[in-house]
């Protein structure tokens, strides 16, 4: 009996927590007739996939998710390069102030974006970079370097200094040290890094909605999130609900698969900060 | 001697990258903000920048709606982030025992991290839909609800749904940090506590709960300081309506830099908002740092 | 028609108009006496109109 109650609750919990993306995937089935039917129908009576045809025809919705990919992966390759190579230096050098300088980055990754978002305008504007990719590539890896630098300089951390020692007596350089010897040994520590990087650059939201004004320029968060209809009473209920769900469909499949990544990732950036 | 020389030189080459992109990116920014901050520059000067030295800085003090949106911002972290610790530590208690589709219940909470807020924030709106909503559907069928509820169109029940939101995406990070604490909490201890006839309330009173604190006191900090800058879940939710009633500090900052194209008051709101932010953090993080010190002290 | 007026021509008039009518509103739901709301919104007005 309490076995019984036990599953009921983690039932509950686990439908408390996709319950609101479910629902969308319920609406964007439905017809617009039944979207705005009484009582509300709790699974589709005429099932269809109109509204993910509209979004692909009446909305540059493959041209978002297009530029969302570029961003988010251009940025996440830039950021754990640059993270690797100042994370190898903060936890395996000795050098003055490396702690001071961790503590600093972590200060600066707990500031929210709205402190920056003006002056970074100003910045794109002024280099001719709005509407541009750069314009959110920049940003993005900058903003993610303090949490992937932590998470990584705690992973090289583990790795055995022995070896590394090995590697001098056979004469490599310092630089062939890293390439060769830490970044194989930590490549979990990179794909974990890099999974995290790419879904906090494929979820923000505020630079993404200043700095991309053109419409072919969007990425699919601030595409959507600015999706509506002719007058504000006319939210294209339909076509927002299939939206969603393409949108949040890559970021599924990367907790589908990575989950135990994400979770250890997570951890190492929160313990250190 | 000479190694550690080298050493700091190589290390600096291979930080330099990273710091250039921290410092035209993330530190000029701030300091651009604070210039600005003691300049009009706005519709009224054509937008070009005028000294002006503390005018911004009276003005705020001056200004009403400033405060009505630290008291909404102040409100809303407050009753969120409590609401998100509870929530958080009985999701992580729940996933620390073993049971079958352990996995499965994770990977619901990590979608729901994962997943982006500005777009979640639609499939909320629509749950709180008045007409059509399936939030006064279930509310109606279990009947509690006669008639349905317009949720997002009057002030006290649109910052209840929007902090309904918050909880519901947020949860799940506090969950994960905790769990992490969690498997640190020895299960000898326990097993010692049990035969001393603790029953499990005082376990998890006396055992389990101080030493989860500093991974409680981690979360707080972390949630505490974004729900602060919340933007993008009211901003889609409901734009900070209906007559301001969700206004956040975030989304005045917005209005006043892209709606009145008042850039230098914008900046003065930054410095305060920040400053305030910076003192709160610190009277957090202070018990945090001691909690730490005497995790460390018993090591 | 005679008796309307043109919107006051200054650059700063989508603020002046928010802080008049949140004023306004606040007077209107009796968050505030009509008096202390029309006062409040003049200052902050005024103080708007400094720069």
């Amino acid at each position: 009996m309490k076995r019984v109650s036990f599953y009921a609750l983690v039932w509950l919990v686990v439908l408390w927590c996709l319950a609101p993306f479910l629902w969308q995937i319920v609406t964007s089935l439905k017809t617009n007739a039944e979207i705005a039917a009484l009582p509300v129908t709790y699974i589709p009576r005429h099932a269809g996939l109109e509204h993910y045809d509209a979004l692909f025809t009446r909305k540059p919705f493959a041209r978002y998710l297009l530029n969302s990919f570029v961003i988010s992966g251009t940025s996440t390759i830039l950021c754990v390069g640059l993270s690797a190579l100042a994370a190898y230096a903060v936890s395996r050098l000795r050098m003055r102030g490396s702690r001071l300088m961790l503590a600093a980055l972590v200060v600066i990754s707990l500031f929210p974006p709205i402190i920056f978002f003006f002056p970074l305008y100003e910045m794109m504007r002024a280099a001719g970079l709005l509407n541009h990719p750069l314009a959110l590539i920049i940003p993005y890896t900058t903003f993610n370097l303090p949490f992937s630098i932590i998470v990584l300089a705690t992973f090289f951390r583990g790795v055995p200094r022995d070896i590394e020692d090995a590697a001098k007596v056979d004469g490599l350089g310092r630089l062939q040290i890293l390439w060769r010897i830490i970044l194989p040994l930590s490549t979990p520590a990179l794909a974990t890094t890099a999974i995290l990087v790419f879904i906090f650059a494929w979820n923000e939201f505020l630079f993404a909605l200043t700095f991309m004004t053109n419409d072919r320029a969007k990425t699919i968060t601030a595409g959507i999130a600015t999706l509506s209809g002719t007058t504000v009473h006319e939210t294209p209920w339909g076509p927002i609900a299939a939206a969603v769900v393409v949108s949040t469909i890559p970021l599924i499949l990367l907790v589908a698969i990575f989950q135990r990544r994400i979770v250890q990732g997570l951890i190492a950036g929160a313990a250190k900060g | 001697m000479k190694t550690r020389a080298s050493d700091q030189t190589f290390g600096a080459l291979l930080i330099s990258p990273a710091g250039a992109f921290v410092f035209c990116i993330a530190i000029y920014p701030i300091a651009r903000v604070l210039w600005l901050s003691f300049f009009a520059q706005n519709l009224a000067t054509s937008l070009q920048p005028k000294f002006v030295k503390i005018d911004n800085y009276i003005r705020l003090a001056n200004d009403g709606h400033f405060f009505a949106t630290l008291r909404t911002t102040l409100f809303f972290t407050f009753v969120s982030v409590v609401i998100e610790l509870v929530l958080g530590l009985a999701f992580a208690l729940l996933l620390n025992q073993r049971f079958r589709g352990r996995a499965i219940a994770r990977a619901a909470m990590l979608v729901t991290w994962a997943l982006p807020t500005a777009v979640l924030a639609w499939a909320w709106s629509w749950i709180f839909n008045d007409q059509f909503g399936v939030m006064n559907d279930l509310l109606h069928r279990v009947g509690i609800l006669a008639r349905p509820i317009a949720w997002l169109g009057s002030g006290s029940t649109a910052l209840f749904a929007v902090i309904f939101a918050d909880v519901w995406k947020t949860a799940p990070f506090v969950m994960i940090i905790l769990l992490a604490g969690l498997q640190n909490v020895s299960g000898e201890l326990h097993e010692a506590a049990a035969i001393d006839g603790a029953n499990s309330w005082k376990r998890f009173r006396f055992v389990t709960l101080p030493l989860l604190m500093p991974s409680i006191m981690v979360a707080l900090l972390f949630r505490a300081i974004q729900s602060f800058g919340i933007f993008d879940l009211i901003f889609v939710m409901t734009g900070g309506g209906p007559g301001g009633a969700t206004e956040t500090l975030a989304i005045y900052t917005y209005n006043t830099y892209l709606r009145y194209l008042d850039f230098g008051y914008g900046s003065a709101m930054i410095v305060t908002s920040f400053l305030l932010m910076a003192l709160c953090a610190t009277l957090l993080y202070w018990p945090l740092s001691r909690t730490r010190g005497a995790q460390f002290a018993t090591e | 028609m005679q008796t309307a007026v043109v919107r006051p021509r200054i650059p700063q008039y989508a603020q002046a108009s928010d802080i008049l009518q949140r004023y306004v509103s606040a007077a209107l739901t009796e968050r505030m006496t009509a008096a202390d709301a029309m006062n409040a919104a003049a200052k902050e007005t005024r103080l708007l109109l400094r720069q």
